[in-house]
Order: structure tokens, then sequence, then C-alpha cells
């Protein structure tokens, strides 16, 4: 019986091949289409294969994207021939359709647990993203560092080991990038986000103001980190001393 | 982007946002301008002083006295011994001793002869390290030493002596005033090197700095200097000492570094007309003296 872990390794051992199509030879090791036309495809095929090859289970969520993925390539089990390495002769996509509709397991897959993307403010100008592993969200996390904002800024992006969580600063050359990043991937928000990004976008058009409220003088700074750092770094510290 | 900032509610802080104001990187209310009235030093508050205090020089003590002791006094005249005497009134009625004062031979005595006609009876410890007698020597109720004595009021110490003698391990500084130092190096030794060790004891510091020393040669061909002249780049005397001394943890140099740095391109972006004397106090730099 065929089960779903011998496809996930039969077509990452395909997608491993270069394929003259026109003459369907499969030849390994050298130059051609790649069957597997999408890099990210083959990327979870590698890292699942890797896996399930040295006898680790699959989560319900990864057996439930390599179902479709596999799907997607059923044509490619009976259009090369060649020798497959853990198949039988005579698989037809239709067969490969079948198992993925109703796959049988070499090892039951785990529940996968369901976090939720999410980001929440901080305060003083921070955004925390929680998110399970994903190269592509990491990535666009991390890219949304800008050195053109200063020397303390250049310490965000990083990932809060504890709480497990990345945390943004916010400043006006990622606004933007951030709002895309939330939109992207899903993540969810609450009120206090919303008015917090609202607050940025409106923050170029308005001057720096200084009032008084009760017992303090109460400063927003709208797009100065001159006048920022200035107050954290010169006044306030000089107050401390 | 926008950031949030809480202050003290002081008319101090409120006079230095004024000068934040006047180079128009934040808007203050009626509230904000009637705070900076109060509590304004006036000749009444300085009985110690023999005459009368012109404007300039109530305005620069009150420009100290905001920034509790710190600050860059920027002279015009290079021997102004009134002038000294000023800054020095206003450290003395903070009652803040023992206070270091910095100085060459020549302009000790100058200080001095100032001190002593405001305060008669301070203790006053004059280190000359190999050079002093062996025994203790008092010329004019100054004791001359080599090593700093432990209960003196006023200590006098060359700027190239610092090397040799380090005052702060025996004496508990609370001021340091500095005159006239053309290398800030030893200056930096004794207020940031140590740091670690002295930073509680050291209150203030307060540097004198002649503006000849802060324009290029090319400028100073001028016959009349001023504000305008001073040399902008990150080798400038005053602005250099004004954050390795003072601020010496404060990233602000970034935005200001260089004659092109952030302050000319903020004015030409914003369409301000170069104001170099309203900049100066950003910088703890008090340009009232400069004239």
């Amino acid at each position: 019986m065929i089960c779903l872990e011998d496809l996930l390794e039969e077509l990452h051992h395909i997608s491993t091949l270069a394929v003259h199509r026109s003459q369907w030879i499969v030849t390994e090791g050298r130059s051609g289409a790649n069957p597997v036309r999408s890099p990210a495809d083959r990327k979870f095929l590698q890292d699942l294969s890797e896996r399930t090859a040295v006898g680790n289970k699959l989560s319900t969520k990864q057996a439930y994207v390599a179902r479709k993925i596999i799907a997607k390539y059923a044509r490619l089990f009976e259009d090369l021939a060649y020798d497959f390495h853990r198949l039988p002769r005579g698989v037809t996509a239709e067969m490969v359709v079948s198992i993925c509709e109703n796959p049988v397991y070499r090892q039951a897959p785990y529940q996968s647990v369901e976090v939720p993307r999410e980001v929440k403010y901080l305060g003083n100008r921070k955004l925390a993203f929680k998110t399970t592993f994903s190269p592509q969200v990491v990535n666009r996390i991390k890219s949304l560092n800008d050195d053109r904002i200063g020397t303390t800024s250049l310490d965000f992006p990083y990932f809060n080991k504890e709480y497990r969580i990345w945390v943004v600063e916010v400043h006006e050359y990622n606004l933007e990038k951030v709002m895309n990043l939330i939109k992207k991937f899903s993540f969810q928000f609450d009120d206090d986000v919303v008015q917090f990004l609202a607050d940025c976008s409106e923050a170029s058009n308005k001057p720096s103001v200084a009032v008084v409220s009760d017992d303090t003088i109460h400063v927003v700074c709208q797009n100065n980190n001159l006048l920022h750092h200035w107050l954290e770094e010169t006044l306030l510290v000089e107050e401390s001393l | 982007m926008f950031q949030i900032v809480d202050l003290p509610k002081t008319p101090k802080i409120a006079r230095r946002l004024l000068d934040m104001a006047n180079i128009g990187a934040v808007k203050i209310t009626d509230d904000i301008t009637n705070l900076a009235k109060e509590g304004v030093v006036s000749q009444s508050d300085l009985p110690g002083f023999p005459v009368s205090l012109s404007e300039k020089e109530l305005q620069t003590i009150q420009f100290i006295r905001d920034r509790n002791g710190r600050g860059v006094v920027l002279e015009g005249v290079a021997h102004n011994i009134f002038t000294r005497a000023t800054v020095l009134g206003y450290v003395m009625i903070e009652d803040a001793f023992p206070l270091l004062i910095i100085a060459n031979n020549h302009l000790q005595q100058a200080w001095i002869q100032s001190i002593r006609t405001i305060w008669p009876n301070k203790r006053i410890n004059v280190c000359r390290g190999t050079h002093a007698a062996t025994d203790d020597e008092h010329v004019n109720d100054v004791v001359i030493s080599s090593e700093p004595l432990e209960d003196c009021d006023i200590y006098f110490v060359k700027p190239a002596l610092l090397n040799q003698i380090d005052i702060t391990k025996k004496v508990k500084i609370n001021q340091v005033v500095v005159n006239y130092v053309p290398d800030i190096g030893s200056v930096t030794r004794i207020t940031v090197d140590n740091t670690k060790n002295i930073c509680l004891e050291i209150q203030s510091s307060l540097v004198i700095i002649n503006l000849q020393q802060c324009v290029s040669i090319a400028r100073t061909k001028n016959t009349v200097i001023g504000i305008d002249d001073i040399n902008w780049q990150d080798i400038n005397l005053a602005t250099r000492t004004s954050f390795e001394i003072l601020s010496p943890h404060s990233s602000l140099p970034h935005y200001l570094v260089g004659e092109h740095g952030w302050i000319n391109s903020h004015l030409e972006e914003n369409g301000i007309t170069p104001n170099r004397r309203a900049w100066l106090p950003i910088l703890n730099i008090c340009p009232y003296l400069v004239e």
C-alpha cells in the first residue's frame, strides 16, 4: 500500500532531477527545467522528506500542505519514465490524487498546535509580532530594519526568547512595510494597534507640541528624532544627575 | 513618527523647551512661556557680588543654573575677570564645594583675586605637582602644595598636571570649572575616562571657552568675530567639549556632526534662516557673553 510519506519522498526525489521534457529523458544532476517548478514547494518537500525518511512524524498541518502539493504535481508520477525509488511501476495521476484525498500514513500525524498570528502594541512605538515559525514571515520582519533611522534603532527588530515575540520599532521609514506585513500574513490586531498605526500615519503632517498637563509637561514629538533624542538623552539625563 | 515624553513641570524645563522652540523644533503653549518666566535670577539673588550685574551676565547665570551647573560658557573677551567671577558666583551660591578649577598659572591668579573679593574666607589650594616646594607654601592665604590637601574649598590645577595629580582620589570634587583649555583631552580624562569612579562626586562641569578657539583660521582674518564665524565641524572645540564632557552618553551628536550635518540640512529642509545663536543652547553652549 502506497502511503503519503512514500509520495512525498518520491516527489522530492523527482524535484532533484533535471528533466528534458522534449525527450522525456531523465538525467540526474544535469541542467534542465525542474518538474517541480516552485522553489517554495521544493524546499517544503526537501524539509519534510528529510524528516520522514528518518522516521519522524508529520504534523496534521504539514500533512495537509503535503497532500495539496503532491496532488498539484500528480501527473509527474506517470509522465516521468524512470525507476521509482519507493513506488511500484504503473502509478497513475488518478491514483496519486486518490491517495491524497484519502491518505494512508506510515505514521499517524500528530496534532498541530494552532497559534494565530497576532500583533500587539507595546507602547513607545513598538509592536510585538507573535507567529509560528515561517521563514517567509521572519525574513519580512527582519527586513523592517532601516539604517537611516539612527543608532538606537539598529537593535530592532529583535526576537524575545522569553515571550517568543518579534519586537519591531515603527518609524517613518518602515511604517508602510509594517502595515503590508500585517495585511499580507493576516496578523490579527486590536484597536490599540489600529490607533497606533493611524497616529503614525498622521505624524508627518503635524508639528511637535509641548503642553502643560497637570504636574508634567507633555511633549509629543512628531517625526522629529532630534527633539526626541534631546529630550531623552540630554534633558532627562541631566535632570537625573 | 511620534514619540511622547513627559517632563517635570518646572520653570527651568520650560526655559529649555523655549530654546527648542527658538529653532523651530517644537511648538509651545502660553502656559509654558509663562512658566518659563518664573524663578528668574535677579541681582537680589546674588548678594555676594560687589557691583551690579549686566543683563547678559544675569542671563549667563540663569543659563548655567538651568543646567545644574553643567555647560559651556562662550566668552568674547579672553581675560575678562569679572565674567569668570560671575560664573563662579553661581557655582558658589549653590554651596557646591569643593570646587576644582582647571586653569593655567597666569589665569589662576586672576581667579584667586576674583574669589577673594567675594569669599575672603574660602580655603584655596593650588596643586603644582613636583614643581611645588617640598613643604606646603602659603602665599596670600593660598596653600601651594604638590598633592591636593583634603580640607580646602577650592582647588586649582594646571591642565598639564591633571595627568600627574589625580585630585579626585583624595578630594570629593563637586564642581569642575575649566578655563581656556586648548586640549580637551586632559579634561576628558578627569570627567569622562574616570566616570565609573567619580561621576557621582562631580555634580557639574563648567567649561569656559574663548570664541577665538571656536573659529577657523580663515575666519579669524575678519577683524570682528561673531557667533556666525564659529566652525561647526566636528573638531570644533566648543561642540566637542559640550558633548564629550557634559553629555558623554548622548547620541545627539549623530545629528550634529559636521559643517553640513543635521543642523544645516534641517534648516534648509524647513526653510528656516540659519540662526546659530539659537542653536548654541541646544548644545549647552551659553551665547550671552559673546559680543
